[in-house]
């Protein structure tokens, strides 16, 4: 087995970013708006798995929480970004509170401060939740999400509660989408393939191995809660700039979207940062693919009316099914190196002879 | 009871166990034992199954909380602390059934443990605060940014952690296996990838709970061999659990026997071999003579 050196690697990274660049200008120019909408939701998903899967997957704790720190993000943004005067005309039962009724600042820093609330939230939500392990960690995440979005729901001051908030301005577009996804895969690649990610690893697979050795699993689990935190708040904040209105209804920032990143991670392979990025991408496809089955349809003459609600059984059946057959998903715990590729490449071309 | 008297006074005592005692609901499982271990010496604690032994193992690595008595180790009483201090402090283990993280490769698994270089502040202010002339107040130093900007003074790390991991493997005879999963390698190369493992902490105290568990009488002669190496090469202490009398026989110092959570006999392997009650204890269990 042929070992790709750091720097064929590297070049061969570089070239493949360059590459995708050039990809994305090409169809934010010529797919239309429709298309370049998809493709964004594609990186903005992209950021919401592999945070995810940095928990779920390389952790090895199972968290149903991380739609909640979504949501901080994505309030959190969306109040900083609102126009002042918007803020005044949606905030007509309680007016908004100060500072925040007279802030409104650019899309970056407002990004940025999302993922720091959002890290900020996790830390609160990790805290008393990973004193507890297994099954009660996901229960105990899972209802501080849903406490997150009830404060939400009721703080009529801050969030306008279940009137959401409209009017934020669109200001994701594919390039503030992927650019941030890749930031988030350097950032949590770097950190996977670290000695602190080999550390998260080994606790996944055990433990009580794993304190003998040194490693203070609490402490370790708690940072990488942290860190998923805040590419989670990058993640809502871009999808509140996404979707220009957003509010607080369990199908949309509540568990119905922690459900949805969930089948992204397990298709791609829980603890695949790429396979993350895979399954968000098949995702965001196969999501705009089965609209069809909720539209009418005319069969033979027969016309079927749609079905509300259809496509959300199809996800979880097949949910259930890859969690029956094929586990694995598809990288497994594997990243998609040049390596990786080389490996099956040659692997293949073995075979024949 | 066998008293022997302790003749190297001017030795240092790295582990004494005080009245060393736990419950669970109860079954007292350990029953105010009493040990101690000098630097240096190749300790043997052999019993029955269920004696207690892998009890102790768990008392001394923080894993349990005794109900009763304490641990100290280099003159720090470390009863009940966490797991991982310990580890910093010095003391590593290995497991009855063998514990490596299956889903890493064996040059992983090696690095895993090393992680512990950078994660020792805890353990360094337990010391300064048991000998402050000794131990300078260590300053905290937070890596995680360092790894993930992949800061020079991190790099440096990284690379001394392969490098001392690449040592460790070649000094147990893995390192042609190091990119293999750790799942890959056979039973014995397991065990000793899981003292590679322990020693990567770099230790003072090396625990080792039934390390011939398994073996086949080659198997377990080239063991006795290792443990042996290992000792000398890595000026190391070292308390292991044996089922194999033979094995425990031939390369320990002194022994002592468990039985029912309680010591029935403590000496030099001469002394254990006569001692009635040790024979009673292991009568009609084949297995054990
Ligand atoms: N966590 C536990 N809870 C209850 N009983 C335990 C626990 N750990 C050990 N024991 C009991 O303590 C006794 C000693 O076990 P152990 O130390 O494993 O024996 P051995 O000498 O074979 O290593 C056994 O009776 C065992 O069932
Ligand atoms: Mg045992």
């Amino acid at each position: 087995m042929k070992r790709i050196s750091f720097k064929t690697n590297f070049i061969l990274t570089v070239i493949f970013v360059i590459g995708s660049g050039f990809m994305l200008l090409w169809a934010s120019n010529s797919l239309g708006d429709y298309w370049a909408r998809i493709i964004t939701l594609m990186a903005i998903y992209g950021i919401m798995a592999t945070s995810y899967t940095l928990v779920n997957g390389v952790t090895g704790i199972f968290s149903l929480g991380h739609a909640g720190f979504i949501a901080v993000g994505a309030y959190t943004a969306a109040l900083l970004t609102l126009p002042i005067q918007q803020k005044a005309m949606s905030f007509f039962i309680t007016p908004l509170i100060w500072p925040l009724n007279s802030i409104q600042m650019g899309f970056l820093p407002a990004t940025i401060i999302a993922g720091c609330v959002a890290a900020f939230a996790a830390f609160l939500v990790g805290y008393p939740s990973l004193r507890v392990t297994g099954d009660y960690f996901a229960i105990a995440t899972l209802a501080f999400a849903e406490i997150i979005r009830i404060v939400i729901q009721n703080s009529y001051s801050v969030t306008n509660g279940s009137l959401g908030l409209k009017g934020i301005p669109p200001y994701t577009t594919i390039w503030w989408a992927w650019g941030w996804l890749l930031v988030t895969l350097i950032v949590l690649g770097s950190f996977k393939f670290s000695s602190y990610g080999r550390a998260l690893r080994a606790m996944s697979e055990d433990t009580v191995a794993a304190r003998a050795m040194g490693i203070d699993v609490f402490k370790h689990q708690l940072m990488s809660f942290v860190v998923s935190g805040f590419f989670a708040g990058i993640g809502g904040a871009l999808y509140a700039h996404w979707l220009t209105t957003i509010d607080p209804r369990p199908t949309s920032l509540g568990i119905m979207l922690t459900f949805f990143v969930l089948i992204m991670i397990v298709v791609g392979g829980l603890g695949s940062l790429s396979g993350a990025v895979l399954g968000a991408v098949f995702f965001a496809f196969s999501a705009q693919w089965l609209r069809i089955v909720e539209s009418p349809m005319n069969f033979f003459g027969l016309t079927i009316p749609g079905i509300p609600g259809m496509s959300m059984l199809i996800f979880a059946v097949v949910f259930i099914l890859i969690m029956l057959f094929w586990r694995r998903g598809i990288m497994g715990r594997d990243e998609l190196s040049w390596q990786y590729i080389y490996n099956h490449f040659s692997k293949r071309v073995g075979d024949q002879d | 009871m066998i008293k022997i008297k302790n003749e190297k006074t001017d030795k240092k005592e790295v582990l004494k166990l005080e009245n060393l005692t736990i419950k669970f609901g109860g079954l007292t499982a350990v029953d105010s034992f009493n040990a101690y271990i000098n630097k240096n010496e190749l300790i043997g604690l052999i019993g029955p199954n269920g004696a207690g032994k892998t009890t102790i193992f768990n008392m001394v690595t923080g894993i349990y909380k005794p109900s009763f008595g304490t641990v100290t180790f280099n003159d720090v009483n470390i009863t009940a602390m966490a797991p991982h201090v310990i580890t910093h402090l010095g003391i590593a283990r290995t497991f009855q059934n063998i514990r490596l993280f299956s889903e890493m490769s064996v040059l992983e698994n090696v690095m895993v443990a090393e992680h512990s270089w950078l994660q020792n502040y805890k353990a360094k202010k337990v010391l300064h605060a048991h000998n402050p002339s000794e131990f300078p107040k260590p300053r905290w130093k937070s890596w995680f940014w360092s790894a993930v900007l992949k800061t020079p003074d991190y790099l440096k790390v990284e690379k001394e952690m392969n490098f001392y991991a690449n040592k460790l493997l070649s000094v147990v005879g893995l390192d042609k296996y190091a990119d293999h999963k750790a799942s890959a390698l056979s039973y014995g190369p397991q065990r000793k990838l899981e003292i590679a493992r322990a020693l990567a902490t770099k230790p003072s105290l090396l625990l080792l709970d039934e390390p011939a568990a398994g073996m086949n009488p080659q198997e377990t002669q080239e063991l006795a061999d290792f443990i042996t190496n290992v000792r000398k090469k890595f000026d190391i202490t070292i308390l292991l659990i044996e089922h194999d009398m033979k094995f425990v026989m031939k390369i320990c110092e002194r022994i002592y026997v468990l039985d029912y959570g309680k010591i029935i006999a403590h000496g030099v392997p001469e002394e254990i071999q006569k001692n009635k009650k040790v024979i009673e204890a292991y009568l009609g269990d084949e297995s054990y003579v």
